[in-house]
């Protein structure tokens, strides 16, 4: 067949549709042409707003927030692949998040290596200990992977509070030094900031990368059909433990940057409340979607703090549970509002997401209209 | 071209596939026909890895399929199409061929994330050459929808489409026929023949008689798991065995 003219442009319409798009069923595929524009000054938009906001916001409590939102955005991130493309859930990710931690503290303070390589510690710890786990654990499906990763997560929680020699037990380990990068010691907020979000934006730029290529499409294969996934050629264990190695390799990068941040670790932080968090985050914001882990993240956290702060308020005297109650209502509108999460959202005003959204999916325009397909 | 002795399949206790032997030649249409049940899905299962046998050989050219998992198979040259269609729905026309061909690219995973952003020129070439298939199979006007939205009639000739996209030199098709109008399935007879020119060796199974002896070039009947006769298409229409066991019954099924 000759290519036609126009194929180049043809052919990143497609690509751009198979990142934007996130790997769901939905009839919006014609945004496509008209979001690039549109959505390119949006993350211009968002970039630049992540920078200059801590030059304008003076408040540490503030910039702590948006630092742990960055850290959960980089977990969630990875959960996202594993959830959203590749099909699978888990329960666990708080154990690789804490491993990436444990690692750090350890590493640093007991075995003194350099900062720098203890992250990278924090990093293939959990992709090493993913790659054994995985194996075995993916090969349950659905409800049963749940069960298996939550039981993974437990036990490690365990390891965690019992293992007192290695990880001080349940009071923790303190002690860590801040993270140094050259000369550069990151030693406040300000600093922590911009290397946590430079890397939330690197992990991004290499996920639209991943799903934009061949292992993404055979990832999303895998979570459509793993029968026409292996028919086609694609080994589906093994890229679901790819998969789940890779994610968890970003949970524990979080891990790792969360101890040089806090400079303490504790079992508490890494339990099976945290794991739920990280599920609840990626659901939100909709998995398979290269903005929804930064969205979920963004509003979990935000909403936890805001309620933490605004429920004694109303309800004086109020404890922890009514925060948790007014904490599922809006999140349970969120998801009723926005099925497929967050990072989907802009498809819902015509505005963003060009004329053709408006459209029901049977009625796709031709693309040759548009100046498309050979 | 492909090799099945003694190919023998219980579940739970009955035999869906029951001592089936037959040696499809390279380059020729081999049909596969029996009454519903009569274990012809259960064959390709078998020789595509999804289920093990639980005896039998089965060879590819000098390759033994026996104990390789579905995703070998598949590089070894075996491509499929299902009977209850397994496309990848949510991913459009054109995503699904271009997964048809994941075989012939070679990005693996961290060359998929560490590479300079946008469409890497491999992809490009195999989009390129999905979208060559498609036009083959009348689908590409539709290659920017959804899969899950084609019509049922398009979705068969889409996994048609993908199961191609690998280059296979088998290919299996679980009746390709169900669903399509006269129209389309003469559509199909047609782009079966014009593969077969092409030296694409096939295994067909259809309820359509009409497509079966218009492009079968040999033809295996298959009843309760047993092969009950084999012989060309006019052989097979004037056995009375057949006849009784399956002919007949052509009409109560449609
Ligand atoms: N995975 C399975 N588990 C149990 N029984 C099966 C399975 N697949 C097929 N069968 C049974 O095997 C027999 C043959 O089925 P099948 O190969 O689908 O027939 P056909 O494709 O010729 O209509 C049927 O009785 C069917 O119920
Ligand atoms: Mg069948």
């Amino acid at each position: 067949m000759k290519p036609a003219a126009g194929w180049e442009k043809t052919c990143s319409v497609f690509i751009f549709r198979g990142v934007m798009k996130d790997g769901y069923e939905h009839g919006r595929q014609e945004r496509g042409v008209s979001m690039k524009g549109k959505g390119n000054y949006l993350v211009i938009a968002l970039v630049l707003l992540l920078f200059v906001l801590p030059l304008v916001v003076d408040s540490n409590y503030i910039l702590s927030v948006l630092i742990i939102m960055g850290l959960y955005t980089i977990v969630v991130q990875g959960l996202g692949i594993l959830m959203g493309y590749a099909g699978q859930v888990s329960l666990g990710h708080a154990a690789f998040f804490g491993l990436g931690a444990y690692s750090v503290a350890v590493l640093t303070t007991r075995l003194s290596w350099p900062e720098v390589f203890a992250l990278l510690g924090a990093a293939v710890v959990p992709g090493i200990i993913a790659a054994v786990i995985g194996r075995p654990t993916l090969k349950l499906r659905e409800l049963y992977l749940a069960m298996g990763t939550l039981g993974f997560g437990l036990l490690v929680h365990i390891g965690f509070n019992e293992a007192h020699s290695l990880t001080g037990g349940p009071s923790g380990m303190s002690g860590i030094p801040y993270l140094t990068l050259g000369h550069l010691v990151l030693d406040t907020d300000f600093k922590f900031y911009y290397l946590v979000w430079a890397v939330v934006l690197l992990v991004m730029l290499v996920i639209k990368n991943l799903t934009a290529s061949r292992t993404g499409r055979a990832l999303r294969a895998v979570s459509e059909s793993e029968y026409a996934a292996e028919s086609v050629g694609i080994d589906t264990a093994g890229l679901k433990l790819k998969a789940m190695v890779f994610s968890a390799v970003l949970a524990g990068l979080a891990g790792g940057l969360y101890a040089y941040y806090v400079t303490f670790v504790s079992p508490a932080t890494f339990g099976f409340h945290a794991s739920v968090q990280f599920v609840l985050m990626a659901v939100v914001g909709g998995p398979g979607t290269l903005a929804g882990p930064a969205a979920g993240a963004a509003l979990v956290v935000a909403l936890g703090e805001f309620l933490r702060w605004l429920i004694p308020l109303i309800i004086p005297g109020a404890g922890g549970e009514y925060e948790i109650i007014f904490f599922g209502l809006i999140l349970a509108v969120v998801m009723v509002l926005c099925p497929r999460g967050l990072g989907t959202i802009s498809s819902y005003f015509p505005r963003f997401s060009g004329e053709g959204s408006t459209k029901p999916a049977g009625v796709l325009p031709d693309i040759k209209d548009k100046g498309g397909i050979p | 071209m492909l090799q099945v002795e003694g190919l023998t399949k219980y579940f739970g206790g009955v035999a869906a596939v029951d001592h089936v032997s037959f040696t499809v030649p390279e380059g020729s249409i081999y049909a596969l026909i029996g009454p519903n049940g009569a274990g012809k899905t259960t064959v390709f299962n078998l020789i595509t890895g999804v289920l093990p046998p639980d005896s039998g050989k089965i060879s590819l050219k000098d390759c033994r399929l026996n104990g390789l998992n579905p995703s070998q198979i598949a590089a070894a040259g075996v491509a499929r199409t299902f009977q209850n269609l397994q496309l990848f729905g949510s991913m459009t026309v054109l995503e699904n061929v271009v997964t048809g061909a994941y075989l012939r690219g070679s990005m693996g995973f961290v060359r998929s994330m560490v590479r300079r952003p946008g469409i890497s020129p491999e992809d490009r070439a195999l989009m390129q050459y999905s979208l060559g298939l498609l036009s083959e199979v009348g689908l590409s006007d539709k290659a920017g929808w959804p899969a899950g939205r084609l019509p049922f009639g398009q979705q068969r000739l889409l996994e048609i489409a993908r199961a191609l996209a690998s280059c296979p030199s088998l290919l299996l098709l679980d009746e390709p026929a169900a669903g399509l109008n006269t129209g389309e399935t003469r559509e199909l007879t047609g782009f079966l023949k014009r593969l077969k020119e092409k030296g694409l060796t096939i295994i067909l199974v259809e309820h359509d008689m009409d497509t079966v002896m218009e492009v079968a070039d040999s033809i295996l009947v298959l009843d309760f798991g047993r092969v009950i006769f084999e012989g060309t298409p006019v052989e097979v229409q004037a056995n009375p065995e057949v006849i009784r066991a399956y002919l007949g019954e052509e009409d109560e099924e449609c």
